[in-house]
């Protein structure tokens, strides 16, 4: 029995995860590279070198498109499984006890650095989730560097460049006539192009304007420039220049957004503090007095949230509501424990922090004087906040201000009598924490 | 019980647990010397390393040399402006010039008549520069302690350690410095962050003399009947200064080696070096680019350089008015007008139009430059005073010198070929510069520099540099550079190495 046991330990402790790993951006690694060349074609420069002599420059031109891609290695800070056995029982311990203080529910091990072109932080763990789980440590990390991680991490964004190049062709034959405006031969004959694909034809040429060139691949007529011609403009500008910093937008989306999600919190508990009748005014938002007879106070509203993704949650809502008579005895009707959920989109920002729109509904049964049937739903609308706050483990708080139209019915379940049936604004300062 | 049970199974594995070794390693910025006790060698660091050679230190003496092959470098780039204005006037100084020997076909060093006064920088720069460096380093690893995070978050490069260095390469390169102290040859090797120090069996004027036979049997055009009479002295310098390694160089997976050479080191074709293999020898550039650096810290500098997105686009400079007695190079106007000719919207300045206010102002304009002119080597006036010749104008003296090279902003330049003679080797005795050019151009913002290391034939260089610009963006500087000379190998015209070897990149190659 102890063998089996000591076995499962062992592959227990060899399964550890690291809690974190930061990566940071060393050397270039390779470029990868992708090339279009179109097929090539015959181009020819003509220069007048002197009044008795034209220069022919001829070339095969091709278009080029270079997709160029750079990718660096990575060294990483590894805060890893220290794979202590006595440590590990301790934190088992201490996670225990850390459920007892929700305030660290939310806490990390690692600063909310932001990660930058050169530094990418990957939290495996959050600090409670480490404690408990056996194969991630907590408290007691192992770190270590290593120096070139397998990983890819770190890319450039490609870079496609266009370009034309025109390489001389040499031993190529053809025939030439040089012309005039009146488009009268000047000169003309044949030739091969020497080893810099140029051949040189000479007469009196100093009415010429421009060479015709007949190759086997077709007929190209050069206007003659200048031997000496001036120096242009510089086209290279720098507002036509833009050029990619080194580490800029990453090219691995998928590991991006795999690691933006892995720095957000994954759960929110809160709970709603305006029903405990924190101030005058907002308690006038918990009570709602319907028809000067029935009033309906929430007493207890907890809600949990869940991430589906960083701009989409789902949650559940617990709230206990009294429901009394409106009058000057305010006799207790019922007490309804309502159970719920809501659906929440971050129109702004992210589950981290930001605006949202969402969805809510509740409904009730239960009763301390008689059955009454309870439901409430609206929709919501509210901006969450989530701060790190603490030493070396930080914790998320989260606090959140929003505002709710619920319709409300209340109904007798016997008599199926609608007690209750109207809109009711709701307003909620929730506190909470995130991990 | 169950209480005493649960406190002796507590104390058991404690007591286990405490026979582990520590659970945290942070790694250090890695092994270093303070710039204190540098300093205090009195400008004596080649004594300082071979000391720590022989003390078995040799990460501390790694560093030690990192640190005296930066200096040129960084003293040329924090000083580039002051100096620019004391050099704004060669002419002067430098006094007569002649061609060194007959250009008509080639583009030729040129050489000055006479010894002239040596001027020196400013030590205090430099060790300044380091200190501060030095301190940031401090600071960082208070804050954030571990090697990655402090070589990451470092902007200032002083001096690099054998663990950085690790990180500033992949897997599948090597990076080899060599010093040469006296007689003593050293040479430091790092692979997968191991360090590996060796002495060189021969002594430094065996190599010498070996390196200057290599020398003359390819820096002349070579004569039908000697053919292969290279190759002789290649095979041994092979075996004399990349023999101590070749365990480490033998890996497969190796694709790339940066050397780092020193003094008369600096003119070694490592290309040309023939290693064995099963049918016999062949040249190291079948099997490795290489590349050549200053130093790994030079080089880290250059990776942080941004990539072009733009189609190149060349100004090329050949062929300008030159002094008297100093030969004028109509071939290499052919071979600038070819490269300005292989890409649209590039521009060429030859003869008249070749002025230095001109090349100085459309310089940063062009992410390739394509220089086909003299070189002159002026390292024993001053550091910063090699020059490239152009046309002189009104205001400028025509030596484009190191210093105002180097302060220019060529941020945007991809690529600077030296297609001059003689630009890549340094004319000081026991300088570590590779030549202040090339490491002028790095000042100003180039990452890749491609030098030359003897006099070039002028067909030849014209259809290397297609090969060349051709591979260009598709392949990066080395591999493209590397193909291109392979191509000139299997010409049967152009197959001795005098044709294709004599160029050698510096600085970064992709």
């Amino acid at each position: 029995m102890r063998v089996p046991v000591a076995i499962a330990a062992c592959l227990l402790l060899l399964g550890c995860q690291p809690t974190v790993t930061v990566y940071y951006r060393t050397s270039p690694r390779r470029v990868e590279i992708s090339k279009q060349v179109s097929p090539s074609s015959l181009y020819a420069l003509a220069i007048q070198a002197a009044p008795d002599g034209v220069d022919v420059h001829l070339k095969r031109t091709s278009r080029v498109t270079i997709r160029r891609v750079l990718h660096y290695n990575s060294a990483a800070i590894v805060y890893d499984h220290n794979r202590s056995v006595y440590h590990e029982t301790l934190e088992l311990l201490l996670g225990l006890l850390h459920i007892l203080a929700p305030i660290s529910w939310g806490a990390e091990f690692f600063p909310n650095e932001q990660d930058t072109p050169e530094k990418r932080i990957v939290r495996h763990r959050g600090a409670l989730l480490a404690y408990l789980d056996p194969t991630t440590s907590g408290d007691h990390f192992y770190v270590h560097v290593e120096p070139i991680v397998k990983q890819q991490i770190f890319s450039d964004a490609p870079t496609t460049r266009e370009y034309e190049i025109r390489i001389p062709a040499p031993e190529v034959n053809v025939a030439f006539r040089v012309l005039d405006e009146a488009k009268n031969d000047l000169a003309r004959g044949s030739a091969t192009t020497d080893p810099y694909g140029e051949l040189q034809i000479r007469g009196d040429l100093s009415r010429a304007v421009a060479v015709e060139i007949s190759t086997g691949e077709g007929v190209i007529i050069v206007p003659i420039q200048p031997s000496a011609p001036p120096v242009e403009a510089a086209p290279i500008g720098p507002a036509a220049m833009p050029h990619a910093p080194v580490g800029g937008e990453l090219v691995n989306e998928e590991w991006t957004k795999q690691n933006q999600d892995t720095s957000l919190p994954r759960v929110s508990l809160t709970i709603d503090v305006v029903p405990f009748g924190i101030s005058s005014w907002i308690s006038g938002s918990s009570n709602l007095n319907l028809s000067g007879e029935i009033r309906v106070q929430r007493e207890i509203s907890l809600s949990g949230e869940v991430r589906v993704h960083r701009k989409f949650s789902v949650g559940g809502l617990v709230w206990r509501e009294s429901i009394s008579t409106g009058d000057v005895f305010d006799t207790t009707l019922a007490r309804s424990l309502e159970v719920g959920g809501y659906l929440r989109f971050y129109i702004k920002g992210d589950f981290g922090a930001g605006a949202y729109l969402g969805l809510e509904w509740l409904s009730g049964a239960s009763s301390t004087t008689g059955p009454i049937d309870l439901t409430s739903y609206g929709p919501t609308l509210g901006y969450k906040f989530t701060s790190r706050l603490g030493g070396v483990l930080r914790g998320c708080q989260t606090f959140e201000l929003a505002a709710s139209l619920h319709y409300l019915r209340i109904s007798d379940p016997l008599t199926q009598q609608s007690l209750v049936s109207r809109w009711r604004p709701i307003g909620h300062i929730n506190l909470g924490w995130s991990f | 019980m169950s209480v005493r049970c649960l406190a002796l199974l507590v104390f058991v594995v404690a007591a286990l647990d405490a026979c582990r070794t520590s659970t945290v390693r942070f790694l250090p910025v890695g092994t270093r010397v303070p710039v204190s006790e540098l300093e205090a060698q009195g400008g004596d660091l080649r004594a300082f390393i071979a000391r720590e050679i022989d003390r078995h230190q040799y990460a501390r003496a790694y560093f030690a040399l990192d640190v005296l092959k930066t200096r040129p470098y960084t003293e040329l780039r924090l000083g580039s402006s002051r100096v620019a204005e004391d050099l704004s006037d060669l002419r002067s100084m430098v006094g007569p010039l002649r061609s060194a020997r007959d250009v008509h076909r080639g583009i030729g060093i040129v050489k000055r008549s006479g010894q002239q006064r040596r001027m020196s920088l400013s030590s205090r720069v430099y060790w300044d520069h380091l200190r501060l460096f030095e301190e940031r380093i401090e600071a960082l690893n208070e804050w954030s302690p571990g090697l990655p995070s402090s070589y990451a978050a470092r902007k200032i490069y002083g001096a690099s350690s054998v663990e950085e260095t690790h990180l500033a390469f992949s897997a599948d390169e090597a990076f080899l410095s060599f010093m040469v102290y006296g007689e003593r040859v050293f040479g430091f090797i790092v692979t997968n962050g191991n360090l590996v120090v060796r002495p060189l069996a021969w002594p430094s004027t065996r190599l010498r003399e070996v390196l200057r036979h290599l020398l003359d049997q390819v820096r002349e055009p070579p004569a039908p009947q000697s053919l292969t009479a290279w190759m002789a002295s290649a095979a041994e310098l092979h075996d004399a200064v990349l023999g101590p390694f070749a365990d480490e160089l033998r890996n497969p997976r190796l694709r790339a080696l940066f050397v780092s050479p020193d003094d008369f080191l600096a003119s070694l074709p490592f290309v040309l070096l023939l290693e064995p293999n099963a049918k016999g020898r062949r040249p190291l550039a079948e099997r490795l680019g290489i590349t050549y650096l200053p130093s790994v810290s030079v080089y880290r500098q250059l990776l942080e350089r941004p990539i072009l997105n733009e189609p190149p686009r060349v100004l090329a400079v050949a062929n300008a008015i030159y002094p008297p007695d100093v030969t004028a190079l109509p071939f290499a106007e052919r071979e600038a007008v070819t490269v300005s000719e292989l890409f649209p919207g590039s521009t060429i300045l030859t003869r008249a139009l070749a002025t230095e206010e001109q090349v100085v102002a459309l310089a940063p304009r062009y992410n390739v430059l394509h220089f086909a002119t003299h070189g002159i080597l002026l390292d024993d006036i001053v550091t910063g005073a090699s020059s490239l010749l152009v046309t002189a104008d009104a205001r400028h003296d025509g030596f484009l010198n190191a210093a105002e090279i180097a302060s220019l902003d060529l941020s945007r330049t991809y690529v600077a070929v030296l297609s001059a003679c003689d630009t890549a080797t340094a004319a000081v005795p026991n300088s570590t510069d590779l030549g202040s050019l090339v490491n002028a151009f790095f000042g100003a913002g180039v990452p890749s520099v491609i030098g030359s290391l003897w006099q070039i034939e002028d067909q030849a260089t014209t259809l290397l540099m297609l090969g060349f610009y051709n591979r260009l963006l598709e392949l990066g500087a080395a591999e493209a550079l590397r193909q291109a000379m392979l191509d000139m190998r299997t010409d049967r015209r152009f197959a001795h190495p005098f044709y294709w070897a004599a160029f050698a990149l510096y600085g970064w190659n992709k």
